[in-house]
């Protein structure tokens, strides 16, 4: 029998209302309880679930507002959750300790399992009964989607860059609202930092990275510190080599051709490669070195410079203005 | 039949077939000529070729006289270095390559045979995660002895059975030390990967940023496992017609067999504590050297040595130009270029018969 346009719609209302009894039993806890029913007879009409959101691979429908979210992997996808004011109830942590943000935004006291070198736990996530999986490209692939999108719809997110992230998380959480209220703080944020800035029109600042090798990294256009520059009124950073990746890689030959009147020497907690660069007589050859115009970042603020996302964006501007100004 | 029949032949009598007449030491004299010229137009090219573009008469301006320039600087403190390691690593694991073929019988031996590569692995992990070493010049002694413990227990192990030491039993011993090293290098690895970005590095295996503090430690080891090569050379001549007969013939076949196991192990051992496992050279440098010389080691070890250094250098060198800015590692280039040459090589002409 074909079915009628009304018990269409009321067959796929069916399922829903039974998942959304299913979703309040589980998530019984004293903070989701409330949390469920605090929050449905809120949702506007821009934030009405299902909804489809478009991510980094291809689309995915979100049936109903979800209430227990899991961040697979403590990218830019948990800073944006905790900037949105969506707690997860897990995450991958990658990081040991945490990183100082998401320290500062409470991801301390949300569960987390390591995943620091090791594979994601498929059997960690599914304990935690998720209706909704945040993960960052590279970790979820067009071949091991379908995995994460068995436990939960899974929304991919963005690496690369820390708005259309917040976009990716805002839309499956139902949270654009809040989101275009920090993107607007951010573009204060940028703006502020300009006017401070405005002594260094035209400055060319460059960052890199010393690792174990014959080459340096250098962050690029697509980095986080090469995507503010250009708002700030700095000189762009190098063009990027390979699309999608913050770093080049440069040789230690072509050191002494690195234009730029400040640099910026990152530091991840290992300096020894760098010291013994600094021993080398090409690093004397850097112009910036030669004038004395080298900085060396704190790990903190070398962390947040590698890191694109909705709440790093405040410290790079202010390390840019406490560096530069 | 008449496809079959002259094949037959050829490896009976003449396992290669040699286009000029290395029996004459007239003929000798040319080729060596040769392949030093070749040596010496790579080391050149090495000189004067790299991510950064240098004129060739700046090149030798900087040799003969250096000012502070940078192009000046670029020559004389990073491709000179890195040339000299080269050179040295090249020729090391060319010789390395062709004793364990021979010793072995086995064309498709490479150094890493005898468990050097894996021991060398292991000991800059262990000294990465125990002592928390950083710096490529602080891995040389662990890579090193790592890599003599490593040959020194397949040695023994190899030794250890009911007969005697055979080539078989040393290689079957170098597999499951190589393994067993592995598997123990990979537990670290994993245990802690943040703080082994240094021996991801260092186990692509480079020329670059190793210098001569690296080099001059190794040169002893270097040297003395080129004395015992070629001391092992008539020894390796007689052994390639079996053992029985090279025992009649007045061979001194376990002491041989010592004197060949402790060169390749100061070679390989020497060469991948400097610039970390290289592979493919040490198995194909031999079979180009045997196409030019023919089967008689005291002429195949110097050609040996001479071709790995010419390869490593035009394979650095190549790695120097492929990505810029950056570079590409030399065991990267050489490991996307041996594997389609070896498989030419075998396909070109059947593998020889060792």
């Amino acid at each position: 029998m074909p079915a009628s346009p009304l018990s269409r719609l009321r067959s796929a209302r069916l399922p829903a209302l039974l998942l959304a009894a299913a979703v309040a039993l589980a998530g019984c806890g004293p903070q989701d309880a409330g949390g469920a029913t605090d929050t449905a007879p809120e949702t506007g009409d821009s934030d009405s679930f299902p909804r489809v959101v478009q991510h980094e691979l291809g689309e995915t429908t979100i049936p109903e507002r979800p209430e227990r979210v899991v961040a697979v992997t403590d990218g830019g996808e948990l800073a944006s959750l905790l900037a949105l004011g969506v707690e997860p109830v897990g995450f991958g942590k990658r990081n040991d300790p945490i990183r100082p943000w998401i320290e500062a935004a409470g991801g301390a006291e949300i569960e987390s399992y390591d995943l620091a070198g090791t594979e994601v736990s498929f059997e960690r996530i599914a304990a935690w009964k998720p209706d909704l999986l945040v993960v960052q490209a590279g970790f979820a692939t067009k071949e091991n989607l379908a995995q994460y999108s068995a436990l939960a719809p899974t929304v991919v997110t963005s690496f690369i860059d820390w708005k259309d992230n917040l976009r990716q998380v805002s839309e499956a959480t139902g949270t654009t609202e809040k989101a275009a209220e920090l993107v607007a703080e951010n573009e204060a944020a940028v703006e502020d930092a300009a006017k401070a800035l405005s002594g260094s029109k035209g400055l060319k600042v460059q960052a890199i990275t010393v690792f174990e090798g014959p080459e340096i990294y250098r962050l690029n256009d697509a980095s986080p510190l090469g995507k503010l520059a250009p708002s700030l009124g700095l000189a762009p950073f190098p063009k990027a080599g390979t699309p999608g990746e913050a770093v080049d890689t440069v040789s230690l030959e072509k050191l002494a051709d690195i234009d730029a009147d400040v640099l910026l020497v990152q530091d991840f907690g290992d300096d020894g490669p760098y010291r013994a660069l600094k021993e080398q007589e090409i690093w004397k050859r850097i112009p910036a070195v030669k004038t004395g115009k080298v900085i060396e970042l704190s790990v903190e603020e070398s962390e947040a410079s590698y890191f694109d996302s909705v709440l790093t964006v405040p410290l790079n501007l202010q390390m840019l203005q406490d560096r530069l100004g | 039949m008449r496809a079959t029949a002259p094949a037959a032949t050829e490896s009976f009598a003449a396992p290669v077939r040699t286009r000029l007449p290395v029996n004459t030491w007239r003929g000798r004299a040319v080729l060596f000529a040769l392949l030093s010229l070749l040596a010496g137009l790579c080391a050149l090219l090495s000189l004067a070729i790299g991510a950064q573009n240098i004129a060739f008469d700046e090149v030798w301006r900087a040799l003969v006289a250096p000012e502070s320039s940078d192009e000046h600087v670029i020559v004389r403190t990073l491709r000179v270095p890195r040339t000299l390691v080269g050179l040295a690593v090249g020729a090391a694991l060319g010789l390395a390559g062709a004793l364990i073929q021979g010793h072995t019988r086995n064309p498709i031996a490479d150094p890493g045979l005898l468990g050097v590569s894996a021991g060398a692995a292991f000991g800059v992990v262990l000294s990465i995660y125990a002592l928390d070493l950083r710096l490529p010049g602080g891995y040389v002694w662990f890579a090193f002895a790592g890599a003599l413990a490593a040959s020194v227990v397949v040695f023994l192990l190899g030794a250890s059975g009911r007969g005697r030491s055979t080539p078989v039993t040393l290689a079957l011993a170098g597999a499951a030390v190589s393994a067993l090293l592995g598997a123990l290098t990979s537990a670290l690895v994993l245990l802690d990967p943040d703080s082994l970005d240094g021996f991801r590095f260092w186990a692509a295996g480079s020329l670059a940023g190793r210098g001569n503090d690296v080099l001059f430690p190794l040169l002893p080891f270097l040297l003395l496992g080129t004395v015992l090569a070629f001391a092992n050379a008539p020894a390796l001549n007689s052994l390639g017609l079996g053992e029985d007969v090279a025992r009649t013939l007045g061979l001194h076949v376990g002491r041989a067999r010592v004197t060949g196991v402790a060169a390749v192990t100061l070679l390989a051992g020497a060469a991948v504590a400097a610039a970390g496992p290289i592979g493919f050279l040490g198995l194909i440098v031999p079979h180009l050297a045997r196409a030019a010389t023919g089967p008689d080691h005291r002429s195949l070890l110097p050609a040996s040595a001479l071709l790995g250094a010419s390869v490593l250098l035009l394979a650095d060198v190549a790695g120097r130009l492929a990505a810029p800015p950056g570079e590409l590692q030399v065991g990267i280039v050489l490991a996307a270029v041996g594997a389609p040459f070896f498989i030419h090589l075998i396909r070109r002409r059947r593998l020889v018969a060792l």
